[in-house]
């Protein structure tokens, strides 16, 4: 991957992703947030492929990339953290695997169909791992930091 | 007294139903009815949320758990208020909102969001809360051709970014107008989710077939995965996932299969599309 394919994904899957939040009507001052964030993912998903790492990776880091700097987000703007995964999660959804997986069956490819399904299941599993280890993270995170301000007023309360 | 319960009963069935009608997990909802509860002096209540209604109980509540010797119930100082209070002096009030439509609404959600909070940092009192609310509800779905023409711009670049050229962007432009078009259509006429995605994967997968065969050029696959994007699983996938973090084992498990029935039915749409297309001669590269 040169620098000029990079260059050009990176705009063409932001551009994408801006005109899909709009799709989703996400709130105006969101839009540009999420359209980077979605673009940035999609490079980082093809960045590890282009150095020959599984697959899973790739999916795993671009999904966990947009999951932690949605919650960043979500805590910057004040708003709840799926206003930032739904759009920008988006390029990273297998479905050009899916489409495979359909036309290997269609054309009676058995085999590949096999391996294209497990590889679409694989990519699912991928992307729910990313998602749900930093909404555990992030969950655990703000817990114990609003056990703290509670403990600390606490504290002031008393003494 | 009376009045209050039954605003907040409002307040909590209308706060829950835009949350899950536009986008959000069944832990935002049910957390955003127990922090209003909590706001509003009634840390007792009950509230279960399902991707598919809402159920509230409004405990009655003495309000005298912090007077020595007045609390007069059996409810262990109101940490788990048993349904009837003794010492309170209205009934429990119960709410069942059924949620039927589920689609996509950031805006909305945000908004609703942002209407809980004023209300839990007593900025809006409850009648303000339900009014904003309502006209959160009320505001109009936008004109369907412009949100076809957002998913055609993201549908054509999508398939720029799977390796297509002009060719593919014009094509996939036009699936996705038409499909996200029959889309609202189907949502309109209250058709499940299941079909609204298989006829969305036909119709794309048709055109694509009709565009390919009759210019002879372009590659059908970069079309069909292009117009494909709007319509896979991202955000019921999110949604499952979170719900099964939290520990709604119900709302996770049914948000899987609607994963899992999505996938299948545009696998299965693009499938039958292409097979009768290749049955008659096509060629897909």
């Amino acid at each position: 991957m040169d620098a000029q394919t990079i260059i050009f994904e990176f705009t063409v899957c932001t551009a994408a992703t801006v005109f899909f939040s709009l799709l989703m009507n996400a709130p105006p001052k969101t839009v540009p947030v999420s359209a980077l964030v979605g673009g940035t993912s999609w490079i980082i998903y093809k960045l590890i492929l282009a150095f020959g790492q599984p697959e899973f990776l790739a999916y795993f880091f671009g999904a966990l990339l947009v999951a932690v700097s949605a919650e960043v987000f979500a805590r910057l703007f004040k708003m709840p953290a799926p206003i930032f995964i739904f759009p920008a999660l988006i390029p990273v959804v297998p479905g050009t695997r899916l489409y495979k997986t359909a036309l290997a069956l269609v054309e009676q490819r058995y085999t590949e169909f096999r391996d294209e399904a497990t590889r679409t299941l694989f990519a699912f599993c991928a992307i729910t791992v990313a998602l749900a280890l930093t909404s555990v993270v992030a969950r655990s995170v703000s817990a114990y930091i609003s056990e703290r301000n509670r403990r600390q007023r606490q504290k002031e309360k008393n003494g | 007294m009376e009045k209050d319960t039954v605003l907040l009963t409002e307040v909590l069935g209308l706060a829950g139903m835009l949350i899950l009608e536009n986008g959000g997990d069944t832990h935002r909802a049910e957390e955003t009815a127990e922090r209003i509860c909590a706001a509003a002096g009634r840390p007792g209540s009950d509230v279960l949320a399902l991707p598919t209604g809402i159920m509230i109980t409004i405990s009655p509540y003495c309000g005298k758990k912090d007077v020595p010797g007045a609390c007069v119930g059996d409810c262990a100082g109101c940490a788990r208020p048993a349904i009837a209070c003794e010492g309170a002096e209205e009934p429990p009030v119960s709410l069942i909102r059924r949620v039927k439509k589920r689609t996509i609404n950031l805006s909305k959600l945000e908004r609703a969001n942002r209407a809980a909070r004023a209300f839990t940092d007593g900025k809006a009192s409850l009648s303000e809360t339900l009014s904003s609310l309502r006209e959160i509800d009320a505001q109009p779905r936008r004109s369907i051709y412009l949100e076809a023409a957002y998913s055609a711009l993201s549908c054509g670049l999508f398939s720029l970014l799977f390796g297509g050229g002009w060719f593919e962007l014009l094509a996939a432009f036009v699936c996705g107008f038409l499909a996200q078009i029959v889309a609202s259509a189907l949502q309109k006429s209250s058709i499940f989710q299941f079909a609204s995605s298989f006829i969305g994967a036909v119709v794309i997968a048709s055109l694509a077939a009709l565009f390919v065969s009759f210019t002879g050029l372009g590659n059908i696959n970069i079309i069909i995965t292009g117009s494909l994007m709007n319509l896979l699983p991202g955000l019921a996938m999110t949604n499952a996932i979170r719900d099964t973090m939290t520990g709604d084992l119900v709302s996770g498990v049914a948000r899987f299969a609607d994963v899992l029935l999505i996938a299948m039915s545009l696998a299965g749409g693009v499938g039958i599309v292409l097979s009768v297309f290749i049955s008659l001669g096509g060629t897909v590269r």
